[in-house]
């Protein structure tokens, strides 16, 4: 039973320790200038003029640009001018994702693209950044290849057919993109208050966010890798309704029994035939977490006297 | 049509940016114009999702604008499937390296029951913009707006609820947060709040923070060392009863690359949850190690993972096992396969679910054994024990697909999944097993004209009995060079043979009339 007293203090002292020692000792940042852009139209001016509006745009008169040819195709641009051949720049889509995410990086440091240069799935699978973003000549909205989700059914083509199922959330009818549910898992500074895997629900979802006074725990394994909400729902498309994993339905209701094997409820047999293969939401009706009862009960079952004397006085 | 105005009116508004250049102003877009026609026969009307929502008679199908009041500025609007239930906008301006201005509207309606007469509606809004005033500074604004109103069907039908048959309530979320960066590193701190209103039950109203901060960096020493270092102080609190948690948490990352070709990886996460309500704090301590050797064929990779979970009435342990490898040859053959395995180890079996097992094993490869030709497949088993309480759960998907590419004539492809799903516990079990094609094929030989066919086929056994298709066949005629003719059948056929009067059959037609417009 460990515990960290104060971990905002721990926190404070972390990263002032590694501010100190991350200080740079020299300045890294590239050391271009303006005419070698210059030099570079002369041959390559469709390659100019397929950047206008976007924010690769080169504005050749400023005195000192934002971006310039070899902030993304370093080398050495006089050899390259001598000798196009022996000597090329470099070319970011031709590169290994790690190295093109470096040079990426140089402008674009978000947390996404720091994932890019960590562990990473796409990295891993030779998906490098111009596999996704294409940045001369596209007028897409963040310079997207192609817009969501073809772009993405494109390497996961089983999803497609996911998405085809019963009840499914409309990322096949414009309405989410796949981003909106994935890009939050693999960048934790967009849901810096990460409380398991359902913050990404929860912003679709805010119903069931909770805090509730009475917390239902398979929603709340704030530590379980596929927990929180994928404990019961299927999230690409399912042919059960909600979207649940398992059937809902009498006699066994296995969405619930999967974790709750309760005696005395299967069957039913204590209320008789009148209560027999109920659903177990009938009496357990916030299944999400409850504002009024631990058992996540209904207040009318009080109201019966369910709860207030004999078999259910909790 | 409120909001389509609105989008509308800030799309004016934006165009009248001041440093807009009306000389060298290009403005091109697209206006499409059409109509729906449908044929349903149903049992239940909410059985095939993909159509419920579709409007017949005529349709406002797409109105976009792209925009370069010069090199330095960039607008665009997209309006899209502007209907009486449904309707899409997007808006962004852009003044690259200084200012991106972006927003977001989408409504949709959901239907629940077989006469589609119990709906509930969606809208969500998104505004937000991204200031870089200074080449190593940059700022970010979001707000958003979801909201949901409506009338909720009990489930199961006739089940009892407290949430109540209605929808109302609106999430409000805002984050501002400033980057600072030179070269590779960054430091950045951010400050998120929501806002969550229950038009129905005022116990639901919550409002909570986040305050967060990151730091990306080389180490001063040695830069073959990157430190990446996250950090989150945040709490959610109920109005009404001042029930709250808070949450603390710190995570470190470090990446090195002793050797050339090699990469370890060490991570670090600790998480505090002081929950009020279960009167829980919840520690989670985790740590990562990995281990990749990339080489120009393709990379092996192996790591470890330990984590902890305190929550004074249980401790919990978790290892977890990860080992796998690439193979990638000329851009001709991808290649992996993967094994991972958590075993939660539940120390004084308090849980509910006391221990538990899980793994997955992933292999894939794809093939292009020449450039228009890609064929490829991809498995996965996943399985889940819990020997405590008598439970497993076993998943496997196996997809095969193929696609043949050739310019100027078009494409052929096609998928097949088969997927299997089996539940046991000691009351009972469940079963699934599913089949699914989708193909497509495309064809724009012929100049100005553009065919295209497919068909997405499902067919659910074993505990369920679902056949579900979705055919279509698609034509685009391009004349006078501008305009388009665009038109799209598309059947739809879902029979549920377990569940009475499940059933629904649809044809659809949309017509459409696009043109292209430009300035000279």
């Amino acid at each position: 039973m460990h515990r960290i007293r104060s971990l905002p203090i721990a926190l404070a002292y972390a990263t002032g320790l590694i501010l100190v020692l991350t200080l740079p000792r020299h300045d890294t940042a590239a050391t271009d200038y303006p005419p070698t852009s210059e030099s570079c139209v002369e041959c390559h001016d469709d390659a100019l003029k397929s950047l206008t509006g976007t924010v690769h745009a080169i504005d050749l008169d400023a005195e000192k640009p934002s971006v310039w040819c070899t902030s993304c195709h370093p080398g050495d641009p006089e050899l390259h001018i001598d000798d196009a051949e022996t000597n090329p720049m470099a070319h970011p889509a031709r590169l290994d994702p790690r190295a093109e995410a470096a040079i990426c990086a140089t402008c674009h440091a978000s947390s996404h693209q720091q994932n890019m240069m960590e562990w990473n799935a796409h990295a891993e699978n030779a998906v490098n950044c111009s596999s996704c973003h294409l940045v001369h000549g596209n007028g897409n909205l963040r310079l997207l290849v192609r817009q969501e989700p073809e772009l993405c059914m494109e390497c996961h083509p089983s999803v497609e057919g996911e998405f085809s199922r019963s009840y499914r959330h409309p990322v096949l009818d414009d309405v989410i993109e796949c981003s909106e549910c994935h890009m939050p898992l693999a960048e934790r500074t967009r849901t810096p208050g990460f409380r398991g895997v359902g913050e990404v629900c929860f912003q679709c979802h805010p119903q069931f966010r909770g805090p509730f006074p009475f917390e239902h725990q398979a929603v709340v394994s704030y530590s379980t890798e596929e927990g929180g909400c994928l404990n019961c729902h299927e999230p690409h498309g399912s042919d059960q309704p909600r979207m649940l994993k398992q059937s809902y339905e009498a006699p066994h209701f296995t969405t619930c029994s999967q974790c709750h094997l309760v005696p005395t409820h299967q069957f039913n047999v204590q209320h008789g035939s009148q209560w027999a293969g109920v659903a177990c939401n009938q009496c357990h009706v916030d299944i999400h977490g409850s504002y009024a009862n631990r058992y996540l009960l209904s207040p009318d079952l009080s109201l019966q006297g369910c709860t207030s004397w004999g078999c259910h006085q909790f | 049509m409120r909001s389509i105005l609105i989008m509308t009116i800030l799309a004016a508004a934006l165009l009248s940016w001041p440093g807009a250049d009306a000389r060298g102003t290009e403005v091109d877009g697209t206006i499409k114009l059409g109509g729906v026609i449908i044929d349903e026969q149903a049992g239940d009307l909410a059985a095939v999702q993909e159509t419920y929502n579709l409007e017949e008679g005529f349709s406002f199908t797409q109105l976009r604008l792209n925009g370069n009041f010069d090199p330095k500025t960039y607008f665009s609007l997209d309006l899209a499937n502007v209907n009486l239930r449904n309707r899409r906008g997007e808006v962004e301006f852009r003044v690259p390296s200084l200012l991106r201005f972006y927003g977001r509207y989408d409504q949709w309606r959901q239907v629940f029951d077989p006469e589609r007469t119990v709906t509930s509606d969606r809208k969500d809004w998104r505004f937000g913009a991204i200031v870089t005033p200074k080449r190593w500074f940059t700022l970010y604004a979001d707000y958003g707006y979801v909201s949901r109103d409506g009338d909720r069907l009990a489930f199961p039908a006739g089940t009892a609820s407290v949430f109540g048959t209605r929808y109302d309530y609106a999430l409000h979320t805002f984050r501002v947060e400033g980057e600072v960066h030179q070269g590779p590193r960054t430091f950045a701190l951010a400050y998120d709040r929501s806002d969550y209103r229950d038009g129905l039950s005022e116990v639901a109203d919550r409002k909570g923070f986040v305050a967060s901060g990151r730091v990306f960096t080389p180490c001063r020493f040695d830069e073959r060392l990157t430190h990446f270092v996250r950090a989150a102080y945040g709490q959610s609190e109920l109005d009404y009863s001042g029930l709250d948690y808070t949450i603390q948490n710190i995570q470190y990352t470090g990446v090195f690359g002793p050797i050339y070709r090699v990469q370890l990886r060490y991570s670090f996460f600790a998480n505090r949850t002081d929950d009020e309500s279960t009167e829980l704090k919840t520690d989670d301590f985790r740590h990562d190690v990995d281990a990749t050797y990339f080489h120009r064929y393709g990379s092996v990779f192996a790591g470890y993972g330990y984590e902890t979970n305190d929550d004074d009435r249980s401790l919990t342990s978790y290892n977890l096992y990860t080992v796998g490898g690439s193979f990638n040859y000329r851009q001709r053959v991808n290649a992996k396969i993967e094994y991972a395995s958590r075993n939660k180890k539940d120390l004084e079996k308090l849980t509910l679910l006391k221990d538990v097992e899980s793994s997955r094993f992933r292999a894939k490869v794809a093939v292009q054994p020449m450039d228009r030709l890609t064929v490829g497949a991809d498995a996965k088993q996943r399985r889940r024990d819990f020997p405590d309480i008598g439970v497993e759960a076993e998943g496997l998907s196996a997809v095969g697909f193929a696609k043949y590419e050739y310019e100027g004539w078009g494409s052929l492809g096609g998928e097949y999944t088969y997927a299997a799903d089996e539940y046991e516990d000691l009351a009972g079990d469940y079963e699934t097993e599913s089949h699914i094609v989708t193909s497509r094929v495309v064809f724009d030989r012929l100049p100005g004209v553009r065919l295209g066919g497919g068909l997405t086929y499902l067919d659910v056994g074993k505990d369920l009995d679902i056949e579900k298709s979705i055919g279509f066949v698609e034509a685009e005629y391009t004349f006078r060079e501008d305009y388009h003719l665009e038109l799209k059948y598309n059947v739809y056929n879902y029979d549920d043979y377990i569940i009475l009067d499940r059933y629904y059959t649809a044809n659809v037609v949309w017509i459409n009339v696009a043109y292209d417009f430009r300035t000279p």
